[in-house]
Formats: C-alpha cells, structure tokens, sequence
C-alpha cells in the first residue's frame, strides 16, 4: 500500500512548488494525478501483480529484472507501488516533457535510492528497446495505437508480463481508443495468454485492466 | 522557376477561391511565376483515402463532436500532403490555401534560404497553451496554410506515411499535428525539418490582435466558418 510519508510529503510539496512558478499549466493535473481515482486504479495493479504471484501464475520480481511504464505521467503513486513490490529497476517513458519534470521532482528521494530513469518517448512511432523488461505497464491505452499493434514484431523477453488499463471516458480530449467491456480491451492489446481481466468503477468512468503475455 | 500551387478537393471551395488566389498574387508577387491550380484527380493513387475513410468509420463516434474532430482520426487534409510530395514541379514552390487572404508583397517567400522547406509556426501558441495542449493534439505549433520548399524537400513526409500509414491514420486528424509531432522537435528534441517564417508575417486571424493583422502579409482563417471567409478572403458581404 502507497504510504504517505513525511519524506513523500516534502517531494510532493516541492513538486508542486515548482508546478506553481515554472508549469502552472499542470496545476489541475497534478492534482488528477494524486487523487483517490489515481491511487484506487494504480492499487489495482500491485494488489493484482501481488494475487497472481501467490497463484504462482507469475514470478516475483527479482533483483536484476526491470519495470516499463508506458505513458507514465506524473506517475506520484505507481514507482514506489512496484519498488514495495518488488522491482529495483524502472523505466518510465512519456511523450510530454512536463511530465518527466513533474515526475522527477514527485519521486526525488525515491530517484536517490533505487534505479528509476524517465524518457521522453512516443512508443507508437519511435520503437523503444522492449527486450530488457519483465513487466511492461499501460495505464494510457485510452490515448494510443491498439498495444498488439505496438507489440507486434518486437522482441520481448520470454514471460514477460504485460499490465494494460484502459478507459470509457470517451469525451475526454485525447481519448482515442475507449473501450466498454474488458473484452475489447483483450482484443486492442492482442494478449494471448490472459491472467486476469476485470474493471473497477471510479468516479467518473470505468477503468479496464487486462494482465497477461504474449506466447 | 518559381511556382505557387493550390489544391483544391471536396465541395468546401468553389473555383471562386482560386480565381480570387489567383488574382491577389498578381497583385502581390512581382516575380515571374507560374500558377498552378490542382485538384484531387491530380494527386497519385494511392491508399491513404481508403484508410483516411476506415479509420475514421472504425473509431467510436463518442470519441468526437461535430464541432471538433479532432479526435476522429483519418488525418484529414491528407492530400496536400499527397500534393506536397507528388507536385513534379522543378525549383521554388510556394503552397497556399485556398482560404488566405494577402494584404502586401510576399517577393520575400522566393528569397528564403532553400536548405530545409519553411512553414508558418503558431508563435500565438508558445509556452503554455503548447505545452498543455500537444498530447491531446491541439494548438500545434505549426500551420501548413502556406508552405515554401524546393524540389522533392517534402518527400519524405510521403515516406513516412507510407511507412506508417495505419499509426498515422489512427493516430491523427489534423496533418499539422502530425507534421508538428514528426517532423519538427518543439517538445521531443527531434531535429526540425523545416524552418519557420518571421514572426508577423503570416498570421492567424483568430489570434493575433488588429495591429498584427494590419501589419502582417498574409492573414490565414483555420477553423473558422464559411461566412467569415467569404467575407474576409472573398469580400462578400454577408447579412
């Protein structure tokens, strides 16, 4: 579980201080990014990963294995979510600058002890590396090219596993690829070996995640 | 040789706007060059208007309004880009929408440095409005209501699409969007393809106030409707 701690407090309240001068632009999304709906949904993920381990459907995470998060955001919550669960090694990517500078000041200290890297990137068209990560998270599926497409063709490590979140908040701006039921997010990401599947409703929508590999 | 070339398809322009393009560079370009009005018959064959259609048909209609599309898919305006890359025009080119309106001389567009094809940059947009908007496509930095290059300069934008087609199909409505986020590096640090006229020269006229407008060359309406074209591209006057 997230625990809000005076050292998490003083990078948050840093973060947002510098939201404040340089970005106040973001104001509103850094505090969409903190709220309950964030947290509940990004909980999912861990509870789930941590389910499916005692299941012995997936390994625990080990020293030298690697984290993506794909389209991470400002991402308050979810490093020091998977750091608690297990992972050592993160990458999280973005195509949005602001985010990487957001992100990097939410999670200074948590940057200070355990290898956590930011990138700029637009995963849809500039390829990134996959082949080094264990565990591949998007939480942004709403906003992008169907995932099986992105995947396709693309060196993975054998059993990696693959976290997917996806939207019906369709009259959001941006939101490209909604889905209504967790089927059709089955079918945009192309998983072929599903772990688990199921939705959690939010305030304001219905949040979809599909866990799973491609065989 | 110097050439100026316009594009028109659909039913959203009459010969009307040609005839009135046609009419101001006469009055504005003192350069010896040749005028060339293309419609889609013109433009190779190719897939892109098929999948323009599929990707836009396939996307859920909630995603979109009416009003805004921009969220729709099928990289609307696609054939100029199809025209940019196929003119087989020798030397200077200079593209223009049907829909500007030009107010001085524009010699100017036939002295830039040819090294890299120029486009108009939203300098309105910069800093936040930008920053905040780019990840949902909207306010792009860039505006391809008049572009300047040279030979085969805009090939491989072409390339890419061909490369890419369902990506950019899915992915984009607006071809500036798309020309902003592949092309140009405003926020990822990609090396710009193009470079940018001065600032007032060609503005928005939505968003620039009345002394910029006065004082610019060129004056573009993207989005705005029919009526305030008509009445400030063509002069009619509208009750």
């Amino acid at each position: 579980m997230f625990e809000y701690t005076p050292e998490v407090a003083k990078d948050w309240t840093s973060a947002f201080n510098r939201i404040q001068n340089d970005m106040p632009w973001r104001t509103k999304d850094w505090l969409t990014s903190i709220g309950p709906d964030q947290l509940r949904s990004k909980k999912w993920i861990t509870d789930t990963l941590s389910s499916l381990q005692e299941e012995g459907r997936i390994e625990a995470p080990g020293e030298h294995d690697w984290v993506c998060q794909i389209a991470a955001w400002n991402n308050p919550f979810l490093s020091q979510m998977l750091i608690d669960y297990g992972y050592e090694n993160i990458v999280c990517m973005d195509m949005d600058p602001d985010a990487k500078l957001i992100h990097n000041a939410a999670n200074k200290r948590l940057r200070s002890m355990h290898s956590i890297e930011y990138k700029t990137r637009d995963v849809v068209f500039e390829k990134p590396d996959w082949s080094q990560f264990n565990l591949i998270i998007n939480t942004s599926c709403e906003h992008m090219f169907p995932m099986k497409e992105v995947f396709k063709n693309r060196t993975i490590l054998p059993g990696t596993t693959f976290v997917f979140q996806c939207s019906n908040l369709f009259s959001e701006k941006g939101h490209i690829m909604c889905v209504d039921y967790v089927e059709q997010l089955i079918d945009i990401t192309g998983l072929t070996d599903i772990y688990y599947a199921n939705e959690l409703l939010l305030s304001k929508q219905k949040r979809f995640m599909v866990v799973g590999t491609y065989e | 040789m110097k050439h100026v070339v316009c594009l028109r398809w659909g039913d959203a322009y009459s010969d009307e706007y040609v005839d009135n393009l046609k009419e101001q560079l006469d009055e504005h370009l003192t350069v010896d060059f040749q005028f060339h009005s293309f419609t889609e018959e013109d433009l190779p064959e190719s897939n892109w208007a098929e999948l323009s259609e599929f990707y836009q048909a396939i996307r859920d209609p909630r995603h979109y309004t009416f009003d805004d599309m921009r969220d729709s898919g099928g990289l609307s305006h696609f054939r100029k880009l199809q025209l940019f890359g196929n003119c087989d025009l020798e030397g200077d080119i200079v593209y223009m929408d049907l829909d500007v309106k030009i107010q001085k001389n524009i010699d100017w567009l036939f002295d830039l440095d040819s090294a890299k094809p120029w486009l108009i940059k939203n300098y309105w947009f910069a800093g936040e409005r930008f920053r905040k908007n780019f990840a949902v496509h909207r306010s792009p930095m860039i505006n391809s209501s008049v572009v300047k290059w040279t030979g085969d300069q805009m090939k491989p934008i072409n390339t890419f699409i061909d490369t890419n087609i369902d990506k950019v199909m899915f992915t984009y409505n607006a071809i500036d969007n798309f020309i902003q986020d592949q092309f140009c590096g405003f926020h990822n640090g990609k090396p710009h393809m193009f470079n940018y006229y001065d600032k007032g020269r060609i503005v928005n006229f939505s968003e620039v106030n009345e002394t910029e407008l006065e004082e610019s060359d060129i004056i573009t309406y993207p989005g705005l409707p029919v009526w305030v074209k008509e009445e400030h591209v063509l002069g009619v006057e509208n009750v």
